[in-house]
């Protein structure tokens, strides 16, 4: 404790001190709450009524704090479809854009490293939460003026709005992301990307001796071609020059 | 009248003990130094990719934030142009620097808080697990007198050279808030680390001693995997690491009751703070923990390691003046 100014507290500043402990009190029993596990307290007061208060300055999540919950590594990859200063149509191999970033890597990663990995893991547990007979119609080609019909027949095919909505976000992110990314490092006109996620777990600990992760073969996923989603030029100048790094 | 009579209540007694002293403002200190000093070596870090990570370039990550919990806060940085993002950028910068040496401390600290947010909203795709305590930590912050200890603002005051603030605003008034945020971050704190180990306890691999093994093994969180691999692999490293991490998160609100465990708690997570963000790449992460942990260590812990300090040194003849009761950690 520090220098001691000690106060007979007034009326109102009894009222305020009080108002004020009310306050903490009930903003940490809901950020508590909020961290708990599921349990009946947790439960009676309401998920979404907790969210609504927590969200977004104070929104947090254990797993999302902990680096322990990860039993996979996750891989993005994209190839597209250019047309070169020819005219003709390219396509090209498959580029892994997690592999630059593992290169890089060191004991304090710049954020951007961050970047393909975390689409990826997005994009993993987005089309896993989609219900399976529904994934290979996300691995269908689809242009840009079909997407809708995409979105109708997701939603009829029983996943809910919440669900495809994350996808759509997820894999939008993925195919800027790309577009972007092979802008860069190749000449010409990017016009389609393909989006390619993998996945492949750890091996169980008590198979450590026989088995590691690196030996692991990773479970592809591919989405259907979509169209490029360019972004305009200053968004791909300031894009370059991660390619370029 | 007797003595139960004028004794004081519960209330008065409650509001004496938050409104007559600041509490923990040395440990407020050290949070507001090492939370400064984290967000502007980030900053300084990602300075050359700072363009495509925050800026104009980072746009590709707008569909997670308009879907997500961030998509009602303005965009100002990212949709600035590229003199004006670079100015914002370096006034971070600049901004943490000076909450870390605590000069002007309270404006600093509102500065980085707002400047920082206004960064992390652009790109929330790539934030970490730290970004959440860091952002809550620093709210808390303003809300403290956490430039009173080892600041340039402190420095000026018993200078004569800045006015003190308990002249401007009353002194209760001040103490009232700065306890505010204590507790806040104390909670804050506590609430990450028991959340995060009842989440735990639901896990088999945590509970059977193998989790830890599990992220070491990924190239995510695992930058020395090749020269470190074998020692992953180890059965009581990993179940020492896992089950430590584990006993130390379920135990550490019982850990704050008496104040030697106190001290070992922190020293201890300290420690394991230390050990995640070097084997595992997370130092920002890290980082942001240790800072908030920093919190949680008393001034008189403070005052009685500074005293310990300076009794060594008197006794090596480093300095003359014999070791009294009123050494600070200041003053070593």
């Amino acid at each position: 404790m520090s220098e001691a100014p000690s106060t007979h507290a007034r009326g109102w500043q009894r009222l305020l001190m009080l108002t004020v402990a009310g306050v903490v009190v009930v903003h940490s029993a809901v950020v508590g709450l909020w961290l708990s596990p599921d349990n009946p307290i947790r439960e009676s007061v309401g998920s979404s009524f907790l969210a609504s208060y927590v969200n977004p300055y104070f929104q947090q999540s254990p797993r999302a704090m902990d680096p322990g919950v990860q039993y996979a590594d996750e891989a993005l990859q994209i190839r597209v479809r250019i047309r070169d200063e020819s005219g003709e149509p390219v396509e090209s191999e498959w580029v892994d854009l997690t592999a630059a970033a593992i290169d890089r890597k060191g004991w304090v990663p710049t954020r951007m490293d961050l970047a393909a990995r975390t689409i990826a893991v997005n994009l993993n547990a987005a089309i896993q939460d989609l219900p399976g007979d529904l994934r290979p119609q996300v691995q269908e080609e689809v242009p840009d003026d079909e997407l809708r019909n995409l979105e109708v027949a997701l939603q009829d095919g029983g996943a809910t709005p919440v669900e495809t909505a994350r996808y759509f976000a997820s894999s939008f992110m993925a195919v800027q992301f790309g577009t972007l990314y092979a802008t860069g490092l190749w000449d010409g006109t990017v016009e389609q990307v393909q989006v390619r996620v993998g996945l492949r777990r750890v091996p169980d600990h008590a198979e450590r001796e026989d088995v590691r992760l690196a030996d692991e073969d990773f479970e592809w996923f591919d989405l259907g071609w979509r169209d490029a989603i360019r972004a305009n030029e200053a968004a791909q100048q300031a894009f370059d020059q991660y390619v370029e790094r | 009248m007797s003595a139960a009579a004028t004794r004081p209540g519960f209330v008065e007694t409650a509001v004496d003990a938050v409104t007559s002293s600041r509490w923990s403002l040395y440990g407020l200190a050290a949070t507001r130094i090492a939370l400064g000093l984290t967000v502007a070596v980030q900053l300084i870090i990602n300075a050359p990719d700072r363009g495509y990570t925050w800026g104009a370039g980072a746009r590709w990550g707008l569909p997670l934030r308009d879907t997500g919990v961030w998509a009602d806060w303005p965009m100002w940085v990212a949709d600035a142009g590229p003199v004006l993002f670079t100015t914002v950028y370096l006034a971070t910068i600049v901004a943490a620097l000076l909450m870390a040496v605590g000069l002007f401390t309270r404006w600093t600290t509102i500065a980085t808080l707002v400047l920082w947010m206004s960064l992390f909203v652009a790109a929330p795709l790539i934030e970490t697990g730290g970004d959440a305590i860091l952002r809550m930590t620093l709210a808390y912050l303003v809300l403290s007198d956490c430039g009173a200890r080892f600041s340039l603002d402190a420095r000026r005051e018993a200078a004569g050279r800045r006015r003190p603030l308990r002249e401007r605003i009353p002194g209760w008034w001040i103490a009232l808030w700065n306890n505010v945020a204590v507790v806040l971050i104390a909670h804050q704190i506590v609430m990450v680390y028991v959340g995060s180990s009842l989440w735990k306890l639901e896990s088999d691999r945590w509970v059977d001693g193998t989790a830890v093994y599990y992220p070491l093994s990924t190239e995510q969180f695992s930058p020395w995997l090749d020269q470190l691999g074998w020692l992953y692999g180890w059965a009581p490293f990993v179940l020492g690491a896992t089950w430590s991490s584990l006993v130390v998160q379920f135990v550490f609100p019982l850990l704050l009751l008496n104040r030697s465990t106190r001290l070992v708690a922190f020293v201890v997570l300290t420690g394991m703070h230390l050990g995640i963000g070097f084997l595992m790449g997370i130092m920002y992460f890290s980082m942001v923990m240790i800072a908030a942990d920093a919190v949680l260590v008393s001034d008189d812990s403070w005052r009685r390691a500074a005293r310990a300090v300076r009794t060594r040194r008197w006794r090596r003849g480093q300095v003359s003046d014999r070791p009294d009761a009123v050494v600070t950690p200041e003053r070593l």
